[in-house]
């Protein structure tokens, strides 16, 4: 491995990471609920305490204000030449629907001209013609044919005419010339328009840089530490279980290889069959209900509350029962793969030569098949520890254990975006490590790998 | 080699077993389906922390789970009420007795501190900010540092709650160097801009915005009568009654003080299958929200009716269909009747809630008999009567379905029906309706989206109909933020745009009407009109299904959230 191996490979793993990151947080902060303050997404299910629209229009963009969330998302954004033009109009939030599309399809003079005299119109407009013309000009605004336009058009015209007020008369022949007058297809080119670093990304990008992954939108706690707890449950049981499964498999694979007719290989290979096809939730279920049946009790508050000894954690009847759990999943797979494999070195000429050597089944077996046996294990074990890290979702809900996967899960449930970004940057790194390690790994083992 | 095998499974089941401990104390096991994750009283995130936080806190006010009646917590009595022409104030006097766990007695300082939390500038109090809005000022006394006055804007009925149902927070605890006591509620509220770029709030902010705030069993403290003893993560949460605690010692006894429990621990079980089966184990003593089949099946069985009291409280969700109002083929009112009409509210019952709900005519409960509109139809799948109200809302039916001219466009009637994913009840739901509908000949798209994207669908109003639960309750019936004209542009509450000039002046009439007989009068008009309209179809008040062990006794089960109190509550030996 030459050194420009290593650094380009580096590279490529590193611009990977950032990719991704850059793909969840850009992505996160389009989702609905990003941008709303805690527990006021849903104004219109709850009959106690609810509030009209104009104070939790306040209260909503103060949220963006303090949050710095009103800020633009990237360096540069692209918007149509007619919607940028919009924008120098600094029309009302309420109004702005409709005058970006007045600028898109009739041009930038006409719509100003028309914008002001609206405004003043508005000074002394009755409240209800007020907002029927608003609903029209909105609803002309997002009408999709232009069938549909005209017909808004002239409803407006209409109500327009029929007003009293003096200043509508003026607004009505602004209207008709705002009719008349063509859009320019400039409007609808595509134009960039540059944010410069202040922008939500460059902030999110350099605190990343620094180490500061943030804090967790539920309860401030740092992201990092809220990881490197829920790893802690997810390494203890998928460790636990997985040398468990591995020293079992092991037993029962050699076993199967040496005793291929014997009745107990035949039911159990039956039985692993069956153990494979069963649903992961109906084996975690099932241990439960035999533990709980046999007078267990996974749910026990009053043990000595400081016991964060590593033998104390072990202990705990649920990350047991998890390990187990992980243990039946885990065993099928492995148990029969590697038996496959055995049964296919011994299959191999060496095997005959040292048969014929004078050396016993059970040594050839031991000294020669299974070294070469081994080699594609490595590979499924790899495989496995990555599926485990993100730790087994059905055992980690059905034993009620604090997990990187029951984090996942209620990380995109409560929108809690900081904590996804960590968790994906951790798997990714942890995926690209296992990987490199046991192509590493085979290097070392296989010597017709190296060749290479 | 399978003896070794079998020995060694033996070995480490045996070793499970062996790890369990019979417990010291007893105390009442509940569960909960998620962890509280924060029990920050400002920012908490979900019901089951509110739960816990109204154990630990007390509010002036509190609701008797039993007779739903608005009971005085911290206050010696309910507030008494002045209305002037443009505010109301409310006066109210801290017990005697009330002191935090340092000691020190809780006064009118403590109070407004709470009040000056919930608006200040950059904390996460968004919510508070807008459902307080209302509190404009607080007057503490001169002569006695335990009463004061709440001015609020104008005056509501609901308000006789709302203005003490916050919780009272120690500053002690919360400001230990005073920062707020230095600052009026009234300049907060006033210069809540310029307030959010001074250093001093800077700093109060990191400090009250902190995970210790949130997640430390020390500082998670309040004048409630229980205390956090141990939160362990994602498994279990410990309750233990303070000894001794200032409620106990209140002559003459007062109800709502009493908290007989010594512990109560809260054991999280996120799956359901899990929790019954701990339920059936007698490892819980109370568990809710149990699944249809499963609650069903228990009481039906002998071994199980032995162990645990069922019941069936019914509680005040309310399951809706709303309508969007401003789609223009949705916009005549007989259209939306018609759809109304191809609901079957007792065939949803039977079929998909057991029997297990209180179908209703609108959002008022058939519990509350004064209020309730008994004179309205319950909705029956009628489809002569649905093609009957088409036809008179101007669509004709077609080889291509039913079609209508609305302003010189012809318009298909096609329909998407949005419900949250994930919940097998409302897929039910909207599969029995898309075939109720597509026997008329009406093509229903049904599209399960999750929370957030259904709620920015509703506040855009990009969509045709949905199903969603209302959460409604027995003390204020002010719908202005719901159904009011005003409140039907994006953002609002009034997302189907719902509302005639007619229904607003109702709305506005018995938002502040107090006289029960007035008000019953005004609130069957109002169900009677939003019937007509159909913006919002109301389909059944769901029934919360509730186990408790036999061995616990004086458990109060209700309608109101979270279903059960277990304060009076006691173990029998």
């Amino acid at each position: 491995m030459s050194l420009l191996n290593i650094f380009l490979r580096l590279t490529k793993f590193i611009l990977l990471l950032w990719l991704t990151a850059s793909c969840v947080f850009l992505m996160s902060r389009l989702l609905p609920s990003a941008n709303a303050p805690k527990g006021m997404e849903d104004a219109d299910l709850s009959m106690h305490g609810a509030t009209n629209a104009a104070i939790l229009e306040q209260v909503r963009s103060d949220y963006l204000e303090r949050t710095g969330l009103g800020k633009p998302l990237f360096y540069f954004d692209l918007a149509l030449r007619g919607h940028a033009l919009a924008g120098k109009l600094q029309a009302t939030a309420t109004d702005r629907p409709w005058a970006e599309k007045a600028v898109l399809w009739h041009g930038n003079r006409e719509a100003e001209s028309f914008y002001s005299i609206w405004q003043q119109w508005q000074l002394r407009a009755a409240e209800s013609e007020k907002r029927t013309l608003l609903n029209h000009l909105l609803s002309w605004s997002i009408s999709d044919s232009p069938t549909d336009r005209v017909v808004q058009e002239k409803e407006i015209a209409n109500r327009l005419r029929a007003s009293s007020l003096s200043v509508s008369s003026q607004l009505l022949t602004s209207w008709q010339k705002l009719r008349k007058t063509p859009s320019t297809l400039t409007n609808y080119l595509p134009v960039v328009q540059w944010h410069g670093s202040d922008n939500l990304y460059h902030d999110w990008m350099v605190k990343t840089l620094k180490g500061d992954l943030g804090a967790s939108t539920q309860d401030y706690q740092a992201v990092s530490f809220k990881i490197k707890e829920a790893a802690g449950v997810s390494i203890i049981v998928g460790l636990v279980g997985l040398l468990f499964a591995m020293v079992v498999s092991y037993f029962m694979g050699l076993h199967f290889t040496e005793n291929p007719s014997s009745v107990f290989t035949y039911l159990t290979q039956q039985f692993l069959y069956v153990l494979d096809s069963i649903p992961s939730f109906m084996i975690a279920l099932f241990l439960l209900s035999i533990f709980l049946g046999a007078g267990g009790s996974i749910f026990n508050p009053f043990l000595v509350d400081d016991g964060s000894v590593l033998l104390d954690i072990l202990g705990t009847p649920s990350i047991l029962l998890g390990s187990l759990c992980i243990s039946l999943l885990l065993i099928p797979h492995l148990t029969l793969q590697f038996h496959r494999s055995l049964v296919a070195q011994t299959q191999v000429l060496y095997q005959r030569t040292a048969l014929a050597k004078g050396l016993t089944f059970k040594k050839t077996l031991r000294k020669h098949a299974l070294p070469n046996a081994l080699l594609p294990s490595i590979t499924i074990l790899s495989e496995v520890i990555i599926g485990l890290l993100a730790g087994v979702l059905v055992v980690e809900i059905t034993f009620s254990l604090p997990g990187l996967g029951s984090l996942l899960a209620k990380s995109i449930l409560s929108a809690d975006y900081p904590v996804l970004v960590g968790l994906t940057l951790l798997f990714l790194i942890f995926r690209l490590l296992i990987v490199w390690l046991t192509e590493l790994l085979y290097g070392w083992l296989d010597p017709r790998m190296r060749s290479n | 080699m399978k003896n070794y095998c079998a020995k060694c499974l033996s070995f480490i089941f045996i070793c499970i077993l062996s790890c369990t401990s019979k417990p010291e104390e007893t105390g009442i096991r509940i569960r909960f389906d998620q962890d509280p994750e924060s029990l920050h009283p400002l920012s908490y995130g979900n019901a089951p922390a509110l739960q816990i936080l109204n154990h630990v806190y007390q509010s002036l006010l509190t609701v008797d789970l039993a007779d739903k009646s608005i009971r005085p917590l911290l206050a010696a009595e309910l507030p008494s009420v002045r209305k002037t022409d443009s505010t109301s104030l409310f006066t109210f006097s801290i017990r005697p007795e009330a002191q935090w766990d340092n000691g020190s007695p809780i006064t009118a300082q403590d109070v407004a501190f709470s009040l000056k939390l919930l608006h200040s500038p950059l904390i996460d109090n968004e919510r508070w900010r807008a459902q307080y809005e209302f509190i404009k000022d607080i007057q503490l006394s001169q002569r006695d540092p335990r009463s004061f006055t709440l001015v609020c804007s104008g005056y509501t009925p609901e308000m006789r709650l709302m203005a003490g149902d916050f919780f009272v927070l120690p500053s002690y605890q919360f400001d230990p160097k005073g920062t707020l006591a230095s600052v009026s509620y009234q300049l907060i509220r006033q210069k809540f801009d310029s307030l959010a770029l001074t250093p001093t709030f800077k700093a109060f902010a990191t400090i009250i915005n902190n995970v210790a705030m949130a997640r430390d069993t020390s500082l998670i403290k309040g004048s409630g009568p229980y205390r956090l003893r141990k939160w362990n993560a994602g498994q279990s949460i410990t309750l233990e009654k303070k000894k001794p605690w200032w409620g106990d010692g209140v002559n003459p006894h007062v109800p709502a003080l009493q908290a007989r429990p010594s512990h109560i621990v809260f054991q999280i079980i996120p799956d359901n299958a899990s929790a019954i089966l701990a339920l059936k184990a007698s490892q819980l003593e109370l568990m809710d929200n149990i699944p249809l089949i499963p609650f069903l099946e228990m009481q039906r069985e002998r071994k199980y009716q032995q162990l645990f009291n069922f019941h069936t409280p019914t509680s005040y969700e309310l399951i809706f269909m709303g309508v969007n109002g401003q789609n223009p083929i949705l916009q005549d009112r007989s259209t939306r009747q018609a759809l109304a009409h191809l609901l079957d509210i007792p065939q949803i019952i039977n079929s998909l809630q057991g029997g297990l709900a209180t179908p209703t005519v609108g959002f008022v409960h058939p519990q509350e008999k004064e209020f309730y509109n008994s004179d309205l139809p319950i909705l029956k799948f009628d489809k002569p009567k649905a093609r009957n109200l088409l036809l008179a809302a101007g669509w004709r039916q077609t080889s291509t379905g039913w079609e209508k001219k609305i302003n010189g466009k012809i318009h298909q009637l096609k329909l998407d029906l949005l419900h949250k994913v994930g919940n097998s009840d409302f897929e039910n739901m909207s599969l029995l309706f898309q075939q109720n509908a597509k026997s008329l000949g009406i093509p229903v798209t049904l599209q399960a989206l999750e929370s957030s994207q259904i709620s920015e669908r509703l506040q855009t109003r990009k969509f045709d109909l949905y199903f969603r639960t209302l959460i409604g309750n027995p003390f204020s019936y002010n719908l202005i933020p719901l159904l009011h004209t005003s409140n039907a542009k994006n953002g609002g509450g009034n997302v189907t745009s719902f509302g005639t000039a007619e229904t607003d002046l109702l709305l506005e009439k018995i938002a502040n009407e107090e006289l029960p007989e007035e008000k019953a009068l005004l609130l069957k008009s109002l169900q009677q009109k939003m019937q007509e309209e159909s913006n919002m179809i109301f389909l059944y008040f769901s029934k919360n299904r509730i186990a408790v062990s036999k061995q616990m006794d004086s458990v109060i089960i209700s309608g109101l959230k979270p279903g059960y109190d277990v304060t009076r509550a006691f173990l029998k030996k």
